[in-house]
C-alpha cells in the first residue's frame, strides 16, 4: 500500500497552505479514493491520476469554487435589492442633509403604512375578488389588509433599532403573512372554480354556490324530486340566491333556505325549460301556483331525442317543454 | 471544444443528479459520471466537488464499514441539495435551450 501513502503524502504536502481543519475535511476521502484506484489499476497511480501536484491543484480548484447553493436569489435578497434601489432614487431626489430629507425621514412610517395598504388592497382586489372598494369587504379581506400593513411597517422598521431581535420577529410576521396570502390564494382559487365556498360569509349564512341560481334534482329514471335539503361536507346548508341572478322567488321558508328546487320564475328572456315565465303581476304580489305541486312542472323523459322546439309559454303547457335528459 | 472547461460549470449539478438517483461513495460517483458519458471528468474534481457541496450543506454523509478494502464514505442529497438540484436543473434547461437556438441559427 505504499504507493497510496506516498501519493497521499505528496498531495497533502501540496495543500499544506490550507488551514488544518479545512484540509482534514477536504482530504478525508483521499486514502479511500487512492486505494480504490490502486485496486483496479496496476502500475503507478500517476498513470491514472496525474502527478500528486496536479491532483492537489484539481482538488483545490473544485473545492474552492463559489458554492451554487448560496447564489440563489431568495425573497430576502429581492427585498433588500428593492430597498437599495429605492434608496438610490431617494438620494437623487432629496440629497442627504436637506430639509426635505429630514421631513421625509419623519414621514417614513406613513409611507410604510401606505405601501402595506396598497399591497393588501391589490391582493384583495385581484385574488379575493373583493371589488374596488377602498375598505375591505369581509373578514378575510380585512385580515389580509391588516397583515400586509403590519408586515410593511415591520419591514420598514427592521434593522433601524434592534436588528438581531427584530429579524426574528420579522421572520415570524413574514411567515404568518405568507401563510395568510397562501390561504387567500387557495381560497380564491376554490371560489373561482365554482365549487362550494367553504367559508360561510357573514352576510349570507350557509354555504354558497358559484354561478348557480337554483338546483333541480331528478332520479335516474327522470322523475323530479321535490323538497330536497342540501348540505355541504361541513353540515352547512347549501344556499343559492335566485334573486341575485334576476329570478323571482316565491314562497320558501327563510329558516330552511336550502330546500330545492326553489320555486322561481323568470322575466321574459330568462325563462328556460325548468324556469317558467313570471306572470305580469309577479312583481307586485305572489304569483298563483300554476305549476302545481310537481314543480318543476316538467316531466323529464328518459329519451335523449326529446328536444322539441321551445314553446312560447312553457308554464301554460308544461309537458310540451323540452326536458333535460338524464345522462344514462 | 475542450469539454473539461464546460464540465467545470456543470459538475455540481451532474454530481447532485447522480446522488439524487441513489447515495454513492466518492469513487462510485466518479465511475457513474464516466459511465454516463462524462469521460473527461477528473477524480480530484469530483472529490473536491463532493467535499464542497457537503460543506455548503447540500449533502449528507455516512460511513459504511467494509470487510475487505477501505471503509466507504457515502454521500446523499438532503433537502437543501434537492432544492439546489431542482434550481440547477431549471437553469440548465433554459441555458441549454438558449445555446441550441443560438447554434441552430448561425
Amino acid at each position: 500500500m505504499s504507493i497510496v501513502t506516498d501519493y497521499a503524502a505528496a498531495v497533502r504536502a501540496a495543500l499544506a497552505d490550507i488551514p488544518q481543519a479545512d484540509r482534514d475535511e477536504l482530504l478525508e476521502d483521499l486514502e479511500e479514493h487512492l486505494a480504490e484506484v490502486a485496486a483496479e489499476h496496476d502500475g503507478p497511480l500517476e498513470d491514472r491520476l496525474g502527478t500528486p501536484e496536479a491532483y492537489a491543484a484539481e482538488l483545490r480548484a473544485a473545492y474552492t469554487e463559489p458554492v451554487s447553493t448560496k447564489t440563489r436569489r431568495g425573497p430576502r435578497e429581492l427585498v433588500s435589492g428593492l430597498e437599495r434601489g429605492t434608496q438610490r432614487l431617494f438620494d437623487g431626489v432629496l440629497p442627504e442633509g436637506s430639509a426635505g430629507r429630514d421631513l421625509a425621514r419623519d414621514l417614513r412610517p406613513l409611507w410604510w403604512v401606505a405601501r402595506g395598504y396598497l399591497a393588501g388592497y391589490l391582493v384583495n382586489a385581484l385574488l379575493l375578488n373583493d371589488g374596488t372598494d377602498l375598505w375591505p369587504n369581509g373578514r378575510l379581506a380585512l385580515l389580509v389588509l391588516v397583515m400586509a400593513i403590519a408586515g410593511s411597517v415591520l419591514l420598514g422598521g427592521r434593522g433601524r433599532r434592534r436588528p438581531r431581535r427584530g429579524s426574528v420577529i420579522l421572520l415570524a410576521v413574514a411567515g404568518l403573512t405568507g401563510l395568510a396570502v397562501l390561504g387567500a390564494l387557495a381560497f380564491s382559487v376554490s371560489v373561482r372554480d365554482g365549487y362550494a365556498e367553504a367559508v360561510p360569509s357573514a352576510s349570507e349564512p350557509g354555504s354558497q354556490l358559484g354561478a348557480v341560481a337554483n338546483i333541480y334534482v331528478f332520479t335516474r329514471d327522470g322523475k323530479p324530486v321535490k323538497d330536497v335539503l342540501l348540505y355541504d361536507e361541513w353540515g352547512q346548508p347549501i344556499v343559492t340566491t335566485p334573486d341575485a341572478w334576476g329570478y323571482i322567488e316565491r314562497g320558501g321558508d327563510p329558516l330552511t333556505p336550502n330546500v330545492y328546487p326553489k320555486q322561481i320564475c323568470a322575466e321574459s328572456g330568462m325563462e328556460s325549460t325548468l324556469v317558467p315565465l313570471c306572470p305580469d303581476n309577479a312583481q307586485v304580489g305572489p304569483f298563483p301556483d300554476e305549476a302545481g305541486p310537481t314543480f318543476p312542472a316538467v316531466a323529464p323523459t328518459a329519451s335523449p331525442a326529446a328536444t322539441p322546439p321551445p314553446s312560447d309559454n312553457p308554464s301554460a303547457d308544461p309537458t310540451d317543454s323540452p326536458s333535460p335528459t338524464p345522462s344514462d | 471544444m475542450d469539454t473539461t472547461q464546460l464540465l467545470k460549470g456543470v459538475l455540481d449539478v451532474a454530481v447532485l443528479a447522480v446522488l439524487d438517483e441513489r447515495d454513492s461513495y466518492g469513487y462510485e460517483v466518479v465511475r457513474r459520471l464516466r459511465e454516463a458519458g462524462l469521460d473527461d471528468v477528473g477524480d480530484a474534481s469530483v472529490y473536491g466537488t463532493l467535499r464542497r457541496l457537503f460543506k455548503a450543506g447540500a449533502l449528507t454523509s455516512y460511513v459504511v464499514p467494509s470487510e475487505e478494502g477501505p471503509h466507504r464514505k457515502y454521500y446523499g442529497l438532503n433537502d437543501a441539495g434537492r432544492v439546489t438540484l431542482k434550481d440547477s436543473r431549471a437553469t440548465w434547461s433554459s441555458f441549454a435551450r438558449t445555446m441550441d437556438t443560438l447554434l441552430e441559427h448561425r
